[in-house]
């Protein structure tokens, strides 16, 4: 029989090695952004000389100008901005009409519909960009907003879980919207939609967060460099295909202002996505 | 207002399962009929046809003179409150009352005239603000309630209204829907699988199991002249008293008993303790006693058959008198319950007469189940 | 008939026009997978059938049909593509290898560490997790810094006494480094001359080069938030009165992870398995930002190798032709790692069996007190 002293003992040192193993992750986890943020704002040989410093000698925003001096830079981030506003609305928008239809409306036909979205969810993305490439280009949409963002417009995985949310709702409540004297589709935009609003927020996050950070989709279906987005023109910095010298503080300022907004997204809204791995269940 | 007429009506689900089979019921304009039953009987089947949610496989459903089996819900000018309320989370209680009002493109003044009113009707005047999420389950059934009024609707279909509130609530809520009702004049069919709800409420009562229509009656006619072994053990609390053969009992000179299996059923209330007279009695054990008061049911075995046929088991799992069901299954005799005065001193193990009311006697043939008459 | 159908149309039934709602509903979603994803498919699979050179359109005269010749070039013809696909894939293979387990360990550990009920658990969680948001192209470059050859991990370890390589310049067998270690060097033989898809075996055993290895790193760190989410979704599932009864019946913390919290999560297992083979083998992205196959091929994947045969080599058949490869190894794998899971899958439903029983102990051993 263990007395309650060692016991309470046991448990304290056993909470403390759990804290220090966390500390020990964390600092893995997060230095290598600050050193990041920190290198942004030193000097090209500061940066290489001592890249493990935290105080930037001297300090500089000279990369910050650089950037913001450069024309290229804002196309960027216009792109980028366009092109992520467009497929994350419209996305949310697509997904939970289709997911709605699959979860609640009967028709002939819909569990094919489904087995077909499902099937095409398996299809590894990377496999897709010569197809995509090939396709775009077919249709004339080479080289154009609507190149890069049509083809992400659907994702298979979002009408999923739209699909799921719609039918944790209970059907009674659109009973009594039909009741009322609301059709199809003023039940689906004055009740479903409201009431599905965590839905709604976790396939924004995931939309906005996918496309903003999108690369491939972006190489494959445009060559311009008018039309070049965030990632891929820091991209083409990072290969150092512009300019001479490693140009470390350079690109890890543009990387951090890439960053920035997904971030923000991820900040702003933890909570839900630490959720949202359990799925978009009802709150 | 409209009067509902359901003719050969038959739901049939995919898989073949019978959901209603052949109804014929007529709801007169204003009325306010319940449809009682075990669950599976088919009554929020039936509803729902009113409703328009649920397809007609065959037969007729009317409301008023208009044939409504392929118009939808919104042309039948019908409201219905759900067993959960179904209220719209996002909305305020005004908005939920006038959501029906602004589908129909009432005017705004006309219509939060009208939500005000409403408001006044269910008590919910400081509160139409809020949201479901803010109210309390009563609150809540009153919007429901409120959403289903204000639309002044030629018919009011209510889905077990009550089950989701605590007893006290209930009965409140009871003789407040019934005042409603009468106050309005709306023909309302209402489903509920509670009796005592049943018989409080309806003008008329229909009972209904496995699909098929019992008995279609004002609740006293229920009571006093069940058509059937179901409805005789479904209907009453405690319930009917069933027993093979007649116990000796005189029977009616209007019944033709040759060559059937009778049964007998006496309402707990048709035995007393037998004073020194004379009259028709039976004999037997006290068991247990509940004091209730103004009176006292005495559980007393005696000399008989009970009956076991799936009619009257039915009848009493569902109208949960488990209690009543465990004392039949337990052996061969039979255990009846008398309601007996307060007064009357009873113990249990003492043995006693009953004195039967042969006037309140029901037989039943024990073939067919059905009351003779 | 066509009247039938005219008057069910005009007469939709209390249901409404709910079929053709329905498919409008679906149009879009229909639509664009299908242009975008079947379609393409299929104009794919035609041009790695063909000798298409990237003029004009691949439908046009411009195209002919060569047959399995791009799958032979790929596979049987010895020579340089030959040679390029099969590093790619041995590359890939051992990213696979390392990067898997490591990443199902870690965000296994990750996830058990803050389902305990501490202070301060929720910064923790974000912590792990924040680098998963962030965009490869970002990741890439940062992780290119930091493993420089004079970045901050070499200065890290000259701190520690111990030179650091030169990372994603040094092309070099992580397993021919240690062989070396204990005197191993390439040898003559058979291991020289025996040659599998244009790789000697030698090479084949080279395992990830240093430079890889800098890739793997960084898949472990971006990746093990998402799926510590997903374990810790799995952890929060197990009945907390289970580990009590463990804990009550004397088992070490050890022994509750070994034997009761992992055998309850194996479903979650299987998933972040399946997930990361699937993940690991489609690597793009951080290689066209950082390497773009460098050193001597030794960061080469299939991914980028398809990409860079199609666009810049204007080798499209080719190209396609080892998108079809990967696609296929892709789902053989998936389906394989499905097989795997449906044995173990009668383990929770037998502990479910063996959960009640136990409650069913409980109880009549209330019973038993009671009476």
């Amino acid at each position: 029989m263990i007395s309650d002293a060692v016991a309470i003992r046991r448990r304290r040192f056993g909470n403390a090695m759990t804290y220090s193993f966390l500390l020990a992750l964390a600092v893995i986890y997060i230095f290598p952004f600050i050193i990041a943020v920190v290198t942004s704002f030193k000097t090209e040989p500061d940066a290489t000389a001592n890249p493990l410093s935290l105080a930037p000698n001297p300090a500089t925003t000279s990369a910050f100008h650089q950037l913001s001096a450069d024309q290229d830079f804002f196309t960027w981030v216009k792109n980028s901005v366009i092109v992520t506003l467009s497929v994350t609305f419209l996305r949310v928008f697509l997904d939970s009409l289709a997911g709605y239809a699959l979860a609640r409306l009967r028709f002939r036909g819909r569990g094919a519909a489904f087995a077909t979205i499902v099937a095409v969810m398996a299809v590894p993305g990377v496999v897709l960009l010569i197809p995509k490439f090939l396709i775009i280009r077919q249709f004339g949409m080479y080289d154009t907003y609507y190149g890069m963002i049509v083809p992400l417009l659907v994702d298979a995985a979002g009408v999923f879980i739209m699909k799921n949310f719609f039918e944790s709702i209970p059907v009674s409540v659109e009973e009594s919207a039909r009741i009322d004297g609301a059709n199809i589709f003023r039940i689906y935009w004055s009740i479903v939609l409201p009431m599905a609003r965590p839905a709604l927020v976790t396939l924004f996050i995931l939309s906005f967060q996918g496309s903003w950070n999108e690369l491939a989709q972006f190489i494959i279906s445009a060559q311009s460099a008018s039309l070049n987005t965030l990632t891929k023109g820091v991209a083409q910095l990072a290969s150092g295909q512009l300019g001479s010298g490693n140009r470390y503080p350079l690109k890890l300022a543009a990387s951090t202002l890439m960053t920035i907004p997904v971030a923000l997204l991820f900040f702003l809204f933890q909570r839900r996505i630490m959720n949202a791995s359990e799925g978009a269940v009802k709150e | 207002m409209a009067a509902i007429t359901f003719d050969d009506v038959s739901k049939t689900y995919g898989d073949g399962f019978p959901a209603v089979s052949e109804l014929n019921l007529d709801v007169n304009d204003g009325e306010f009929v319940v449809l009682v039953g075990p669950s599976g009987c088919g009554k929020t089947t039936a509803l729902r046809m009113i409703a328009g949610l649920e397809e007609i496989s065959s037969g007729e459903i009317r409301i008023g003179d208009r044939v409504v089996n392929n118009l939808p819900p919104r042309d039948r000018d019908v409201a219905m409150v759900f067993q959960n309320y179904a209220l719209y989370p996002h909305m305020t209680v005004a908005e939920n009352i006038g959501f029906a009002l602004r589908m129909r493109k009432v005017p705004k003044a006309e219509a939060r005239k009208r939500i005000e009113e409403t408001a006044r009707v269910i008590g919910l005047v400081d509160h139409l603000n809020r949201k479901p999420k803010q109210l309390s389950g009563g609150q809540r059934q009153r919007v429901a309630m409120g959403r289903a009024i204000v639309r002044e609707p030629q018919v009011f279909l209510m889905d077990e209204p009550l089950s989701n509130l605590d007893a006290k609530l209930r009965v409140q809520m009871r003789g407040e829907i019934s005042r409603i009702q009468r106050q309005l004049a709306v023909t309302t069919v209402y489903v509920t699988h509670d009796q005592v709800e049943a018989m409080t409420m309806g003008d008329r009562v229909a009972v209904m199991r496995r699909g098929v229509l019992q008995q279609f009656d004002a609740p006293q006619r229920l009571y006093e002249a069940p058509a059937n072994l179901f409805v005789a053990s479904f209907i009453g609390s405690p319930a009917m008293n069933v027993l093979e053969g007649t116990l000796g009992l005189p029977l009616p000179a209007d019944i033709d008993a040759s060559g059937k299996r009778l049964a007998v059923g006496i309402r707990p209330e048709a035995l007393s303790l037998a004073k020194n007279g004379e009259g028709p009695r039976v004999r037997g054990v006290v068991q247990t006693v509940e004091a209730l008061g103004p009176e006292q049911l005495a559980h007393v075995e005696i000399e008989a058959k009970p009956v076991l046929v799936e009619d009257v088991l039915e009848g009493l799992v569902d109208a949960e008198h488990s209690d009543e069901l465990a004392e039949i299954m337990t052996d061969g005799h039979a255990t009846v319950i008398a309601r007996l005065d307060a007064s009357a001193s009873v113990r249990p193990d003492d043995a006693v007469e009953l004195a039967v009311d042969t006037r309140k006697l029901h037989f039943f043939d024990l073939e067919t189940g059905e009351a003779c008459r | 008939m066509a009247t039938r159908v005219w008057k069910r149309f005009r007469e939709p039934g209390i249901r409404g026009h709910e079929a053709g709602a329905g498919w409008l509903f679906l149009l879009p979603v229909i639509v664009i997978l299908g242009l975008f994803l079947v379609l393409p498919i299929a104009m794919a699979a035609w041009v790695s059938f063909s000798d298409w050179n990237g003029n004009g359109s691949p439908l046009g005269a411009h195209a002919h049909w060569v047959g399995l010749a791009n799958y032979r070039d790929l596979l049987t013809t010895p020579g340089l593509d030959q040679n390029n696909f099969g590093e790619a894939l041995r590359n890939n293979f051992y990213y696979v290898l390392l990067v898997v387990p490591i990443q199902t360990a870690v965000s296994l550990f990750l996830a058990v560490l803050v389902n305990k009920r501490l202070k301060f658990v929720g910064f923790f969680r974000t912590a792990f997790y924040f680098p998963s948001v962030t965009s490869s192209v970002a990741i890439t470059i940062l992780f290119l810094f930091l493993f420089s050859p004079s970045g901050a991990i070499n200065k890290l370890l000259s701190y520690l006494g111990a030179t650091g390589p030169s990372w994603i310049y040094d092309p070099r067998g992580l397993f021919h480094v240690i062989l070396g270690q204990f005197g191993v060097n390439q040898s003559g033989g058979h291991l020289a001359n025996g040659v599998f898809l244009g790789v000697t075996y030698w090479d084949w055993l080279a395992g990830p080069s240093i430079a890889m290895c800098v890739f793997i790193i960084m898949a472990v760190f971006t990746t093990s938030g998402t799926f510590m989410l997903l374990f810790l979704a799995g952890l929060q599932g197990i009945d907390e009165s289970v580990n009590e009864a463990a804990a009550l019946d004397g088992a070490s913390e050890w022994k509750k992870f070994r034997h009761i919290t992992v055998p309850m999560i194996r479903p979650t297992i299987f998933t972040v398995v399946t997930l990361g083979v699937i993940g690991t083998w489609q690597v793009f992205d951080q290689i066209y930002v950082g390497t773009k196959g460098s050193p001597l091929n030794t960061t080469l994947t299939p991914a980028y190798l398809s990409f860079d045969t199609s666009f810049n080599n204007n080798n499209w058949g080719a190209g396609a032709a080892i998108a079809f490869i990967l696609f296929a190894i892709i789902v053989f794998l998936t389906l394989l790692t499905r097989l795997a899971t449906r044995s173990p899958d009668r383990v929770p439903r037998r502990r479910r069996f063996a959960l009640t029983g136990a409650i069913g102990d409980e109880k009549v051993s209330r019973i038993g007190v009671g009476s």
